[in-house]
C-alpha cells in the first residue's frame, strides 16, 4: 500500500529531477549540439570552461559575489526586522504584510518595474538624486553597479518572506526562557546572542540553505534588467548556461559541463554547511 | 522623581517617534514601485519620461491599456498561464498528498532512502535539469503544448516534504481510531489528514501557484510557440525594438500580470500570512 | 588511398543522390498551413508583415495559410529555430539574419530551393548584386533576401549645421570632429554621435576601414584583426571618444531604442542605425520636430558602409514536401515587385529586386525622401561579414567584450584585445 501511495511522486522525481542530472553530467563528455551526432571530447568542455574560455570564471565570480551578498543581507535584516517588528501592532502587521507582497510578484513584474526605477534618463532613482542635487548614476550600465542594483531587487523581493520565517522562528521561543532572561536583567545583547540567536538556529540554517540555492540558480531578474552586461558584468552561471545551450549554436554539450560545475558547487556548499554551521545549529 | 520619569517618557516617545518614522519609510519602499508601475501605466509615453517624473499622471490615460490589448493576443497569454497554474496545482495535489502521508504513517523498506531523494530533490534548480527535459520534450513533440510546462512539476519535493511534516503532527489515536472504524486510506486521508494539515495544504498551494504563475525561466526554454507562452513571457512582446522603450506598455503589461496575484493576497493576506509563517517551516 | 577514394566517391554519391531526392519541386495540391518565424516586432514592421500575411493568404489559389509568429531579435529567431530543429518541430519558413545563415546551411538544414526556381522560371538576375552573397552556398539557393539592411548615419541637420558643417560628413574624421563640437558647444549637454554595439554590423565597418575586411578574416576561420592592430585602434579610438563624452555610450538594454530616445529628446546630435528602421525614426523625428537627415556611414578616411539584416530561408528538417512548396509559394509572393517595394517604402529595408526598384511606388518614395534611396546607392561600396559557421560565435564574443569596454569600462583595449585572442583560439 505505501508503494502505491509514493511511487508516483517516485516517479516524477527520477525522471523529471534525477535522471536528468545524470543526463548532465554525461553530456558533458560531448560535443552536441542537439542536431548534429554525440562526439566524446572527454574533459575538453572542462578544461576550455576552467582554463580556456575567460568568460565562465568570470561569470562563476559574479555568481559567488550575489549570492554571498543576497544571502549575507537578506539573513541579516530579516533577523533586524523580525527583532524590530516583533510586538503585534497594528502597524507592524501592516509592514509585515507589505514587506511580503514583493514575494508573490513575480521576479520578471519585479524586474521591470526596478529597471524603469533604475532607468538613467528619466528613471526615478537619478530623479530621486537630482532632487538632492547629487549627480546620476548609470545604475544597470555601470558595470561595477549592476550587480548590486540586481542584489538590492532580489533582497527587496525575498525578504518579506524570511522576515516571516524568522518571526514566526521567534515566536515559537517558550516565553519562559525569554521572561526569565529579562528577570536576570541579562543585557539586550547577550540575550540574542545567547538565548535568541541559539532557539531561532534552525530556522536561519534552513534560510541559509534555501538562499544559498535560489541565490545560485539567479536568471529572471538578470535576463530581464541586464541580460548578462554591461559586458559580463552581471552574466551568472544559469544565464551562461542558458545562453550556450540555446544560444550560440546550441553547444549542449559544453552548457552541460558548465550546468555539471553548478551542481557540484552546489553540493560542495551543501555539505559545507551541514558539516560545518551544521553542528552549531540548535534543535529543540 | 518626577523629573526622572519624564525623561525616561521622553526618550521613549523619542524612540517610538523614530521607529515610526522607519517603519513608515520603510512602507514606501516596499509599496512604492507598485504604486509607480499603477501610476507610469496610466501616463502618456511623453508624460513618461520627462524629467524629473510626475507622481501623478500629467493626462490620465488608458492608452497603454489599450496598446496592451491591441498588440498581444492577451487572452491567449492569460489562458495559458491559467490552464499550467491549476493543472500544476491540482497534480502536485494528487500526487504530493498520498506521498506525504505514506512517509508519514508508514515504515516500509526504502523509505528512508526516498525520503533522502525527497529531500535532495528539494535542493536540485529547474535551472540544472532544463538540458535534459528539452530533450525528452522534443523527443515526445511535446514543445508545442503546454505539457512541458505542467508535467515535470507533477510531484512537488517541497509540497511532499511540508505535508509530511503537518500530517506527522496528527495524533495517531485518530487514525487508529478511524482504523478501528473500518475507513479506508483514502478516507483517512481526505477526511481526517488534509482537513488537519489544512493551514500546511495551502501554504503549498500557494507556493505551487505563486511558482507556477511567476514563472519566467522554465517557460522562456519550453515553448517554441506564442500560443503555449505564459504571461510572464508577454511583457518582453511590448518591447518595441525600435520606437524607444514604451514604460507606460511595459507597466500595463505589467499591471494586468500581477493583479490577480495582489487581489488574491488582498483578500486572503491574514490567512496567507499567518499559515506561511507558523507553518512555512518548522 | 585507394581505399579513402572509394569511400570518398561513396560519400560523394550517396550526398548527391540524397540532394535528388530533395531535388524535386512539388506543387501545393491541398489547403495547407506553414509557420513563419520572424523578427520583426516594430510597430511599422509589425503592422507591414501582417498586411503582406493577410494578402497573400486572402489571394493565393492554393489554399495556403501562413501564420506569422513573432520570435523576438534575430538571435532569438536563430536559437528558437535551431532549437525546434532539434526538437523535430521547426516552423516551415523563417527569417533569419546573416550570421544564422552559415549556421543553418553548413548544417544542411536549409532546402535548395535551385528546383523551385528553375520550374517557376525565377529571374535570380534580378535580385540586386550586392545582396545576393548570403543567397548561394554550396552551389544551391538557400535563402532570398527579406529584410536586408545597410547601416544609415541618421543626424540632426540643425545640429549640425550650427557648428558649421552644413552637409553629410564624408569621412570618419570629419564627424568626429564637428561631434566633438557640438558635444562642446552645447556643455556637454549634447553628444555628438552614438553607436549601438553590433559588432558584426556597426563595429564592422568602422574596423573594415581600417584593415579592409573587419572583425572576421577574409576567408572566414581567423581574425587577423587581432594581430594586425587594427581592432586594438579601433577600440582604443572608441573608448577615448565615449571617455571625452562626445561619443555616446550605448545603454545596456534596448540600446537601439535609447539612442532614438535621445535623438528625439535632442540630447544626441546623429547616431548610425540600421537603414531597415529608417521609417521609424523619420517618424518619430518628424514628431519631434527634428530636421532629419540621413546619410552614408563614414569610416576611417571615407565612405564604409555594412551590409547585414535577414533573409528568407525554408528549414528542411520536419517539413513536408507540401509545407515546402507552400513556403515557397509565400516566399514567391513576397519577392513580387509590389511586395518588395511596399517593404521597402513602408519600413526601409533594402529593396531586393531591379525590377521592384522600377516600381512606381518605390520612385515615387525616393523623388519625396532622399534618404530611402541613399540606402540603395549605398550598397556600391558597403560590404558584408563574410560567410563562416564562426560569424555567429565570434560576433556575439565580439560584441561581448566591446560591451565590456564600451559600457562595462573596467578594462583596458589592449586586455580586451587579449582576450579576444584567448576565445578566438578556443574558437577557430
Amino acid at each position: 500500500m505505501p508503494y502505491v501511495m509514493v511511487a508516483p511522486a517516485m516517479t516524477f522525481l527520477l525522471v523529471f529531477t534525477f535522471y536528468p542530472l545524470a543526463n548532465l553530467v554525461y553530456l558533458s563528455f560531448f560535443r552536441y549540439n542537439l542536431i548534429s551526432d554525440k562526439v566524446f571530447i572527454g574533459l575538453t568542455n572542462y578544461r576550455n570552461l576552467l582554463f580556456v574560455k575567460k568568460d565562465f570564471i568570470q561569470a562563476l565570480k559574479n555568481t559567488a559575489l550575489y549570492s554571498f551578498a543576497v544571502v549575507f543581507f537578506t539573513i541579516l535584516l530579516a533577523i533586524l526586522f523580525a527583532l524590530w517588528l516583533e510586538k503585534d501592532s497594528k502597524i507592524n502587521r501592516f509592514l509585515q504584510k507589505s514587506m511580503f507582497t514583493p514575494y508573490l510578484i513575480a521576479m520578471v513584474s519585479t524586474a521591470y518595474i526596478w529597471s524603469w526605477m533604475f532607468d538613467v534618463d528619466s528613471g526615478l532613482l537619478n530623479a530621486a538624486l537630482a532632487f538632492v542635487k547629487l549627480s546620476p548614476l548609470r545604475w544597470l550600465n555601470d558595470s561595477s553597479l549592476a550587480i548590486w542594483c540586481i542584489v538590492i531587487v532580489s533582497v527587496w523581493k525575498s525578504l518579506g518572506y524570511y522576515l516571516l520565517i524568522v518571526l514566526a522562528s521567534l515566536k515559537s521561543i517558550p516565553s519562559e526562557i525569554i521572561e526569565a532572561a529579562e528577570l536576570d536583567n541579562t543585557p539586550w545583547l547577550r540575550k540574542f546572542f545567547r538565548i535568541i540567536l541559539p532557539m531561532i538556529s534552525p530556522q536561519i540554517f534552513f534560510l541559509l540553505i534555501t538562499i544559498t540555492i535560489s541565490s545560485f540558480k539567479v536568471f529572471d531578474s538578470v535576463r530581464v534588467m541586464t541580460n548578462g552586461g554591461p559586458g559580463n558584468a552581471t552574466d551568472v552561471l544559469v544565464t551562461y548556461i542558458h545562453r550556450y545551450a540555446f544560444q550560440m549554436n546550441m553547444r549542449v554539450g559544453y552548457a552541460s559541463a558548465a550546468g555539471s560545475l553548478l551542481l557540484g558547487i552546489l553540493m560542495i556548499l551543501t555539505v559545507f554547511y551541514f558539516r560545518f554551521a551544521g553542528r552549531r545549529v540548535h534543535y529543540q | 522623581m518626577h523629573s526622572k520619569y519624564t525623561g525616561f517618557k521622553l526618550r521613549r516617545l523619542a524612540v517610538s517617534g523614530i521607529s515610526f518614522t522607519f517603519k513608515l519609510f520603510m512602507l514606501v519602499l516596499f509599496l512604492f514601485p507598485f504604486y509607480w508601475m499603477i501610476v507610469t501605466s496610466f501616463k502618456t509615453y511623453g508624460g513618461s519620461i520627462v524629467f524629473p517624473p510626475t507622481l501623478l499622471p500629467h493626462t490620465f490615460t488608458l492608452e497603454a491599456f489599450e496598446q496592451v490589448f491591441t498588440r498581444l493576443n492577451l487572452w491567449n497569454y492569460l489562458k495559458n498561464s491559467v490552464i499550467v497554474t491549476v493543472a500544476v496545482i491540482v497534480i502536485q495535489t494528487l500526487i504530493g498528498v498520498p506521498a506525504a502521508y505514506a512517509f508519514s504513517r508508514y515504515s516500509f523498506k526504502g523509505r528512508g532512502i526516498m525520503l533522502a531523494l525527497v529531500m535532495a530533490a528539494f535542493m536540485v534548480p529547474t535551472q540544472i535539469t532544463f538540458i535534459t527535459v528539452y530533450i525528452m520534450m522534443s523527443k515526445l513533440r511535446w514543445l508545442n503544448t503546454l505539457l512541458p510546462q505542467i508535467v515535470p512539476f507533477g510531484a512537488s519535493a517541497y509540497g511532499i516534504f511540508l505535508l509530511r511534516q503537518a500530517f506527522m503532527q496528527v495524533p495517531t489515536d485518530i487514525i487508529e481510531a478511524a482504523r478501528l472504524d473500518n475507513a479506508g486510506e483514502i478516507k483517512i486521508m481526505t477526511r481526517i489528514m488534509l482537513p488537519a494539515a489544512k493551514s500546511s495544504l495551502m501554504t503549498v498551494t500557494l507556493f505551487s501557484f505563486v511558482g507556477s504563475w511567476n514563472s519566467y525561466f522554465w517557460p522562456l526554454v519550453m515553448s517554441n510557440a506564442e500560443k503555449v507562452r505564459p504571461l510572464t513571457l508577454a511583457i518582453e512582446r511590448l518591447k518595441d525594438q525600435d520606437a524607444g522603450i514604451n514604460w507606460p506598455v511595459i507597466m500595463a503589461g505589467n499591471m494586468i500580470m500581477v493583479l490577480p496575484v495582489l487581489l488574491i493576497f488582498l483578500l486572503m493576506s491574514n490567512k496567507i500570512i499567518s499559515s506561511m509563517g507558523y507553518r512555512g517551516i518548522k | 588511398m585507394k581505399k579513402l577514394f572509394v569511400v570518398l566517391l561513396m560519400g560523394a554519391l550517396l550526398v548527391s543522390a540524397q540532394g535528388l531526392v530533395f531535388a524535386e519541386a512539388v506543387g501545393v495540391t491541398e489547403p495547407i498551413t506553414i509557420t513563419f518565424w520572424h523578427a520583426r516586432g516594430s510597430t511599422v514592421d509589425a503592422e507591414w508583415l501582417a498586411n503582406s500575411i493577410n494578402k497573400f493568404n486572402a489571394t493565393n489559389t492554393l489554399g495556403i495559410t501562413v501564420e506569422g509568429v513573432y520570435q523576438g531579435y534575430f538571435s532569438d529567431v536563430q536559437a528558437k529555430t535551431l532549437a525546434s530543429i532539434a526538437a523535430g518541430d521547426p516552423p516551415t519558413i523563417a527569417e533569419i539574419s546573416c550570421t544564422a545563415i552559415p549556421v543553418l546551411a553548413t548544417q544542411d538544414l536549409l532546402v535548395d530551393l535551385t528546383p523551385y526556381v528553375e520550374r517557376d522560371g525565377f529571374d535570380m538576375d534580378n535580385i540586386v548584386e550586392a545582396v545576393s552573397d548570403y543567397i548561394y552556398y554550396d552551389g544551391q539557393i538557400i535563402t532570398m533576401p527579406y529584410t536586408r539592411g545597410t547601416a544609415i548615419m541618421y543626424y540632426n541637420k540643425d545640429m549640425y549645421a550650427e557648428v558649421g558643417l552644413d552637409r553629410a560628413p564624408t569621412t570618419l574624421e570629419e564627424l568626429n570632429h564637428y561631434a566633438k563640437l557640438i558635444y562642446e558647444n552645447s556643455d556637454g549637454a549634447v553628444k555628438g554621435i552614438g553607436y549601438t554595439i553590433e559588432a558584426n554590423y556597426y563595429q564592422h565597418y568602422l574596423v573594415q576601414s581600417l584593415n579592409g575586411m573587419g572583425i572576421l578574416d577574409a576567408d572566414g576561420s581567423g581574425a587577423s584583426c587581432l594581430e594586425d592592430g587594427s581592432l586594438l585602434q579601433f577600440l582604443t579610438d572608441w573608448f577615448e571618444w565615449t571617455e571625452e563624452g562626445w561619443c555616446a555610450v550605448p545603454a545596456l538594454s534596448s540600446a537601439s531604442s535609447v539612442v532614438q530616445e535621445n535623438f528625439n529628446n535632442k540630447s544626441l546630435a546623429a547616431f548610425v542605425s540600421s537603414s531597415n528602421r529608417a521609417t521609424t525614426i523619420s517618424n518619430n523625428a518628424k514628431a519631434n520636430g527634428i530636421n532629419l537627415g540621413m546619410a552614408f556611414t563614414v569610416g576611417y578616411g571615407g565612405y564604409s558602409a555594412p551590409i547585414g539584416g535577414g533573409s528568407l530561408g525554408i528549414i528542411n528538417r520536419g517539413n513536408t514536401d507540401q509545407e515546402i512548396a507552400a513556403a515557397w509559394e509565400f516566399m514567391k509572393f513576397l519577392m513580387t515587385d509590389e511586395q518588395v517595394a511596399g517593404n521597402h517604402v513602408a519600413t526601409g529595408v533594402l529593396p531586393a529586386t531591379y525590377s521592384s526598384i522600377e516600381t512606381d511606388i518605390i520612385q515615387e518614395c525616393w523623388a519625396e525622401n532622399e534618404g530611402y534611396k541613399l540606402s540603395y546607392e549605398q550598397l556600391d561600396f558597403a560590404s558584408e561579414i563574410r560567410f563562416s559557421p564562426y560569424v555567429s560565435e565570434w560576433s556575439s564574443i565580439v560584441k561581448s567584450a566591446m560591451s565590456q569596454l564600451i559600457q562595462g569600462r573596467n578594462i583596458t583595449p589592449e586586455e580586451v584585445v587579449q582576450n579576444l585572442k584567448d576565445e578566438a583560439a578556443a574558437l577557430f
